[in-house]
């Protein structure tokens, strides 16, 4: 695995974390919502204009976490709607939106393909035009103004990490000065009937270099691919190396062997403090998660945390953060 | 020397190039069809004709031995190409013949719009079949969704580093080539391949036409009359290697990637700021990138898609930036092939790159009437010493992705 250090450090400023399962059980100094089973889906509610109104629960969910991200970052008035009135501190062409997904809007793509199949059915444009991936990056971007660098991760479970090294390279080589970047995962009921696999969330946070003090850092990122066994070998060289003493797994298969084998492997470095986290099967969201989690122990816990993440296929995306 | 200084003396080099579009296997055959202004569009009939009306479209002619998924397929023909034309070989131990291997680093950006899509559809449909008899559902194939065709060419051509799938919309090509060269620029790579693939399905056939931006006649860029696209499909891999690492090996050095910017218009899902903003912000990036200003620009491979907003929109953005005598020539290519979506924006990367080289541009197709006073090239090839082009691309949802492509 190889790891590339960002200079400056940009920081870590606002999180938004959106999952089904209530965050407040990870005792995390970030909000989350309960969503499951809420069609309605009252939570969000924008001034009505066009957008707005063929949005997405995909779009609508990037859109919850990126708002709660920019009122903690304090970069944006608390409360203020999501089109049409100006948050100062994010829009302009030199603040951009970074989002990894797996599946993006699957359950969208699911419907636009049973309409074509039935030739009596009349065709949405509006939904196909949804079934494209970067779709919730595009609604962040509009939403709030967002003119600069734009970006839509989808390779896998790694994508949210993607998401975020990509924004806080585009920040510290001075291309922006704020990006918003995450991960969103909206599978939708159709995959949740193909067994224990992902469910949706969202996890989004505000990069940027000005920051005020205290406030966690993203150091170095690395990308590698590796089997099972190894990959543990090389989190745990990387661990090592950048001297972190919490390593946090995003990865919520449980029958991942990956994961077993950190109790096998006794070669395998083993930082003080190990996590495996657990806060829903949320695939291309996992490593953006997990860098949110990983940012609000750091506050608790003094020194680096490493953050992995894992597609099942071997790629692992690493973030140092401190 | 600052860690910036550091950064920005890692140059990145172009040493392979390969394609699959409805011209052929190779990029000589789509090259040859653009200089000739030869279309590879042919009208779709069946039921998405029947259904949706007349359309054109590009189909790639794959070899029978490309298998499954067509985005994937394509794929893994132009990576081989790409590697084969690097002078890099996975390398048979039995052979006996010295070749470059791949460095074991080597990874690959793919950027795609919606290939990999269609067995996940198949899927879909499994899984309801089995729900209405109250069977347990499949799992998730791995040969389906986005990041499946970049897997499979990570298998097929033995690459052992990081393998990132990017989905900009019709921008994906070139946002895949900025994210790779990012990360060769910043240390993380000394070698990536990057590109681009789409497929042609009927999911895209027909919502393409469903917006209304398919022409049932000619496309026609920048042209009065002009009145929608054609879709294509097909796949662009281009070798990126770090500059000192490539001249060590003695690898040929086709082009440099000078910069790349990318932007969100943050306007419209589908229709792009009128103005052509955000792809004006993504030019000044990657001329930013490239510490060049406009005026050292000798060639612009426009995105050109012949509907009436896009090629207003991009025109606005040209106007701007080439202030005097309506700039250097300007090509649009997709009425070759079909707009290829997601891998557009490298196969005009790959364009580019061989107008350089050749110093030819090659025209627009069905362009008579200008609509603009920018220099758009029609009839034949205008002959040209350019050494520097810029790429342009534009997607749904405003995305927009600009490259710096120039001389070795």
């Amino acid at each position: 695995m190889r790891f590339v250090r960002f200079d400056p450090a940009p920081a870590l400023a606002g999180f938004g974390l959106v999952t089904v399962r209530d965050s407040g059980s990870l005792a995390l100094g970030v909000a989350g919502e309960i969503l499951r089973e809420d069609p309605a889906f009252p939570l969000f509610s924008g001034p009505e204009d066009g957008e707005s109104r063929r949005r997405d629960r995909h779009g609508t969910l990037a859109l919850i976490a990126a708002r709660e991200a920019i009122e903690q970052a304090g970069v944006g008035p608390a409360g203020a709607g999501l089109a049409g009135e100006g948050l100062t501190g994010v829009e302009g062409e030199r603040c951009g939106v970074v989002i990894g997904t797996t599946h993006a809007s699957a359950e969208r793509n699911g419907r636009y393909a049973l309409d074509l199949a039935d030739r009596d059915a009349t065709l949405s444009p509006s939904l196909f035009v949804r079934t494209t991936s970067g779709a919730a990056a595009a609604d962040i971007a509009f939403a709030f103004k967002m003119g600069g660098p734009g970006q839509t991760f989808v390779s896998g479970w790694t994508a949210g990490a993607e998401a975020i090294a990509a924004a806080a390279r585009s920040v510290s080589g001075g291309t922006a000065d704020l990006v918003l970047a995450g991960g969103v995962e909206t599978p939708g009921p159709i995959f949740a009937r193909s067994g224990p696999f992902i469910s949706e969330g969202a996890a989004i946070a505000v990069v940027t270099v000005a920051a005020p003090a205290g406030r966690p850092r993203l150091i170095a990122y690395g990308r590698g691919r590796a089997a099972e066994v190894h990959a543990l070998h090389e989190a745990g060289e990387a661990a090592r190396s950048f001297e972190c003493d919490t390593v946090i797994v995003a990865n919520d298969l449980e029958a991942d062997p990956w994961l077993n084998a950190a109790d096998a492997d006794e070669e395998a470095f083993v930082p003080p403090r190990a996590r495996r986290l657990r806060v829903g099967e949320l695939a291309g969201a996992l490593g953006a998660v997990g860098v949110v989690v990983g940012c609000a122990m750091s506050a608790d816990v003094p020194g680096r945390s490493l953050v992995v993440a894992r597609d099942p296929s071997g790629e692992i995306a690493a973030l140092v953060i401190g | 020397m600052t860690p910036s200084d550091a950064r920005s003396r890692r140059r990145v080099v172009v040493t392979g190039i390969g394609a699959v579009t409805a011209a052929g296997v190779g990029v000589e055959s789509f090259w040859r069809s653009a200089l000739e202004g030869r279309s590879h569009l042919a009208p779709a009939n069946g039921s998405i004709a029947a259904r949706f009306g007349r359309l054109s479209v590009g189909r790639a002619p794959l070899p029978p031995e490309a298998e499954g998924e067509r985005a994937g397929a394509a794929a893994i023909l132009a990576a081989q190409e790409a590697i084969h034309g690097a002078g890099l070989e996975v390398r048979v131990r039995a052979s006996g013949v010295a070749t470059d291997a791949l460095p074991a680093e080597a990874g690959l950006v793919l950027g795609t719009c919606l290939g990999g899509m269609q067995p996940a559809l198949g899927w879909i449909s499994e899984v309801n079949q089995a729900d209405s008899i109250g069977e347990a559902a499949p799992p998730f194939p791995s040969e389906a969704g986005l990041a499946a065709p970049a897997r499979r060419v990570a298998r097929a051509c033995h690459l052992l580093g990081p393998i990132l799938t990017v989905s900009t919309a019709c921008s994906s090509g070139a946002a895949a080539i900025a994210e790779a060269c990012a990360w060769i620029r910043d240390g993380g790579a000394d070698l990536m391949l990057a590109g681009g693939a789409e497929s042609l399905t009927p999911f895209v056939l027909s919502g393409f036409a469903i917006l209304q931006t398919l022409t049932p006649g000619l496309m026609r860029p920048f042209d009065r009359r002009r009145d929608g696209l054609a879709l294509g499909e097909g796949a662009a891999i281009v070798v990126l290697e770090e500059r000192e690492a490539a001249r060590r090996r003695r690898a040929p050095i086709l082009a440099e990637i000078l910069g790349a910017g990318t932007t969100a218009d943050a306007h419209h899902m589908t229709a792009p700021a009128p103005e052509g903003e955000g792809l004006g912000r993504a030019i000044e990036a990657a001329l930013a990138q490239a510490r060049l200003d406009a005026s050292s620009v000798g060639f612009v491979n426009a995105h050109g898609t012949g509907t009436v907003h896009n090629d207003r929109a991009e025109a606005a953005a040209l106007r701007r930036l080439f202030r005097r005598n309506g700039g250097p020539p300007i090509d649009a290519v997709k009425p070759v092939t079909g707009h290829t979506l997601g891998a557009s924006g490298a196969l005009e990367a790959i364009l580019c790159l061989r107008a350089i080289e050749s110093g030819l541009v090659p025209p627009t197709i069905g362009c008579e009437e200008p609509e603009t006073d920018l220099d758009i090239v029609r009839g034949g090839p205008r002959r040209g010493g350019m050494t520097t082009a810029l790429s342009l691309s534009c997607g749904f949802g405003g995305h927009n992705a600009a490259l710096v492509v120039a001389a070795p």
